[in-house]
């Protein structure tokens, strides 16, 4: 017998019993119909019998078997890395204590400790090094200025692009910031890399003109396009032979914000971008469930503050073509304070 | 700003436990043209049903003007106000053009229809788009343009936000797709949105705002206007350029007689009359049909299921009747439906062709087992111990037109090859097609739209009600004014 079905579970043994019955009942009024029929019984008894066991069939069905469907849905969902909100199961709680329990795993969940864990996390991956900021500033600093009076003018921009960069990262600490902040950073960013690549690395930002000033107003997570950008200069155009072209392009819809991130990299095939997709799709609950991260962080990472701070309906989702290039988007609602 | 009209957002579809959608994202705005190429149309259907009707989902959203109209969370198997134009007419038949737009229209609560009022106000909408339709024409007698155009005039009347037209190029000819495209640049133009869902990428490139790129149930790319032409979506259709292109140099390196096999003099049928063709042998002869119901009428007669009038068929001068005739074969459209018998073994579908030159055959077991030996080769022996129910698509083509090489028949009809077909398999017809012309069969492509018979074709016949209109030679090929892929190589 197939595990689902054993009697072990009380599910399945309260099913049995409802089934029971149910024919219990179905019985009682077909031989009330067939005795009515036959005169033995009076017909107004067997309709009886028949609108009781019709009753019963529909209050087990309605009442406890699509309820309880329902509920071994979102477990299932919840079990396969789905956010799953307490108040999904609102109809369907099997017990009060069990509404307890999903209660208290959201609490966890949405905690701001959760968030809070969910943005340092993006600081380190950011910085991959837990530095002393101001140490780090001030020996910036310094470089600079050796730099300058040793006429190594690049040296100097080089280092104060890097000192802007970590300070953006490190300092500000609130949650949401502006696409124009986002933006900045991004350029900051790419200075840095381009003195790594050179001409080999081009940046694109692309735009409805009419709607440029309400996309750069509008308020996002901190470190959303950043780690994005790093992930397709790292895995798609540094495995790249010749030039890496990167793009972005804001959109503005009447309710959202998409960003879609763009590069003519080495791309992924489809069974990478799947899993990818599946795993942002899941929201990977990783930090709980302590699943080994392989591939995909920085992505995952900025997909799971997205969503803890706006909910599932927001986030990442990837496009890809092997050998030909990504696209990640990001789906943000559209809020400017 | 842009508004969105529809969005599925994360979508994932379960059919039957068979995963048809996979984390898919789509959106659609107001007033645009959203092209899709289907790489592999696996999950298509699943997508077309999602986007008419709110079924259970195993997970995400989907969003129509607006409103949220489905959810994993909640179903309400609700319709959604889409419509879906495709090869199949989804008019009411006997009735006419004004009760089909108007009449059946939801909201209608006139309990005594004028016909005239009817047809006084469909007349602006028909000078809108610049077609003259009869209102009080009944839909069943209308040109396949005719029908897609009424079928798109009562999405518009009903107002459907969002038309969904499903390879439409298989059923309108290029110069009626030309006319379509201004109509949908039009409703466009007044906020209605399209999704436009073509094999080919000339279509798309002509018509459309941004493509999406298909496969396996999800979304693997989408591509703004001024990146159509980019590498990336051009590379789906480089290795069928590439074999096309070979196959180009190859057909050209060989020359040929011009030996008559089969010949078709002066047929008629329901609309056609007076038609004469001759086909001759190897060659790829294709056969535009303007209109298709000249397409049904040639197609009757080579069935066999209507006489050929006053006219007459031959193979090499002797008069045939084509059911049983065995140097004619004929494979019909969407031959993965229509050719595959269920219920019989892989080897008893594959022996059917034989069956016209062996009558024996389903007796003979060591025939059998012979003709199973000779072609495992070819196929692999796992599938000759499937049920032909689960054959992949790729296989079931394998099976008709190995058939049909069994049979060895002079000529070869083969009627809309690549219609339903996706890319991949595109490219497996095409090479299944190119195999039967090596074996020196004639093959006949019965067609309305030129895009991929065109690269196969030595010869080209344009019929219309009246009868040919034009006969071309592949070396003036170059010279016809028709959007076709690969044409630029004639030139």
């Amino acid at each position: 017998m197939r595990e689902e079905y054993r009697l072990k579970y009380i599910s399945n043994r309260v099913f049995l019993i409802a089934v029971i019955m149910f024919l219990y009942f179905a019985e009682e009024a077909v031989r009330n119909v067939l005795l009515g029929l036959h005169g033995e019984e009076t017909m107004f008894r067997a309709g009886i019998h028949v609108l009781i066991a019709l009753l019963y069939f529909l209050a087990v069905w309605f009442g406890v078997v699509l309820p309880y469907r329902r509920s071994e849905l979102l477990v299932q969902r919840f079990l396969e890395g789905y956010l799953t909100e307490s108040r999904d199961f609102e109809e369907v709680f099997q017990s009060p204590s069990m509404k307890m329990q999903m209660d208290e795993i959201e609490k966890i969940l949405r905690s701001p400790k959760m968030i809070d864990l969910n943005k340092r996390q993006a600081q380190y991956l950011a910085l991959q090094n837990q530095i002393n900021p101001h140490f780090l500033y001030n020996t910036l600093e310094s470089i600079r200025g050796e730099a300058l009076i040793a006429g190594l003018s690049s040296v100097a921009d080089m280092t104060e692009a890097l000192a802007k960069f970590f300070r953006y990262t490190i300092t500000n600490v609130e949650n949401l910031v502006t696409v124009q902040d986002e933006l900045d950073n991004c350029e900051t960013y790419f200075l840095i890399q381009k003195y790594r690549f050179g001409d080999r690395l081009q940046l694109h930002v692309d735009y409805e003109a009419e709607d440029w000033e309400d996309i750069m107003s509008c308020k996002i997570p901190k470190l959303t396009l950043q780690p994005i950008l790093e992930n397709s200069i790292i895995h798609g155009t540094e495995l790249k032979i010749g030039t890496g072209n990167l793009s972005i392009r804001f959109d503005r819809t009447q309710d959202r914000l998409l960003i879609r991130i763009s590069d003519d990299g080495v791309g992924m095939d489809e069974e990478t971008l799947a899993k990818l997709n599946r795993k942002l799709g899941r929201d990977g609950n990783e930090l709980i469930r302590g699943e080994e991260r392989k591939g995909g962080i920085a992505l995952a990472n900025v997909n799971s503050r997205i969503h803890l701070l706006f909910g599932e309906e927001y986030g990442l989702h990837v496009y890809s073509v092997p050998q030909k290039g990504t696209d990640v988007e990001v789906t943000i609602p559209f809020q400017r304070d | 700003m842009r508004q969105e009209v529809f969005r599925m957002e994360r979508v994932t579809y379960l059919d039957k436990g068979s995963k048809q959608l996979e984390d898919f994202n789509l959106q659609i705005y107001r007033g645009e043209i959203m092209g899709m190429i289907p790489i592999s149309a696996h999950g298509l259907q699943a997508l077309l049903q999602l986007m008419q009707t709110n079924m259970p989902l195993y997970d995400g959203h989907v969003y129509y003007c607006g409103e949220r109209v489905n959810s994993w969370k909640s179903t309400r198997r609700s319709v959604n106000r889409i419509g879906v134009i495709d090869a199949h007419s989804r008019l009411v038949e006997h009735m006419t053009v004004s009760d089909n737009i108007f009449v059946l229209r939801q909201g209608f609560r006139q309990n005594v229809i004028k016909n005239r009022l009817l047809q006084r106000q469909l007349a602006p909408f028909m000078q809108d788009i610049g077609v003259q339709i009869p209102a009080d024409a009944y839909v069943d007698k209308l040109s396949a343009f005719e029908r897609v155009t009424v079928e798109l005039l009562r999405a518009a009347v009903a107002g459907y936000r969002l038309i969904v037209l499903h390879e439409i190029g298989t059923v309108i000819n290029g110069e009626e797709l030309a006319k379509l495209y201004e109509i949908m640049q039009h409703y466009a133009g007044q906020g209605f949105s399209f999704l436009y869902i073509s094999l080919h990428l000339e279509e798309i490139m002509e018509v459309c705002d941004r493509v999406a790129l298909f496969s396996n149930g999800r979304i693997q790319k989408v591509a703004q206007r001024v990146e159509m032409k980019s590498e990336i979506v051009q590379s789906y259709t480089i290795e069928f350029d590439k074999m096309v292109r070979y196959h180009m140099g190859q057909r050209n390196a060989g020359g040929r007689e011009e030996k008559t096999v089969l010949s078709l003099s002066h047929i008629s049928g329901e609309v056609l009359t007076d038609f004469t063709m001759d086909v001759y042998e190897g060659e790829c002869l294709v056969v535009q049909n303007l209109d298709e119901q000249v397409l049904r009428d040639i197609l009757s007669v080579l069935c066999g299921d209507r006489k050929p009038g006053k006219g007459e068929i031959c193979m090499e001068g002797r008069q045939i009747h084509p059911p049983s005739c065995k140097d004619l074969a004929l494979i019909a459209a969407d031959p993965t439906k229509t050719m595959v018998f269920q219920g019989m073994s892989y080897l008893d579908n594959l022996c059917m062709g034989l069956s016209r030159r062996v009558p024996g055959i389903w007796k003979n077991t060591s025939m059998k087992n012979s003709v199973k030996k000779e072609y495992a080769k070819r196929l692999g022996e796992d599938v000759f111990e499937k049920p032909v129910e689960t054959l992949g698509e790729k296989e079931k083509y394998q099976l008709v037109y190995t058939r049909v090489l069994l049979q060895k028949p002079k000529v070869v009809v083969c009627v809309q090859p690549f219609r339903g077909a996706d890319l991949t398999h595109r490219v497996f017809i095409w090479k299944m097609m190119e195999m039967l012309l090596d074996k020196g069969l004639a093959v006949v492509i019965l067609t309305i739209n030129l895009a991929d018979s065109m690269s196969l074709a030595d010869r080209l016949i344009r019929v219309s009600k009246e009868g040919i209109v034009q006969e071309v030679e592949k070396g003036k090929f170059g010279a016809l004014s028709i959007a076709a892929p690969w044409m630029d190589l004639y030139r």
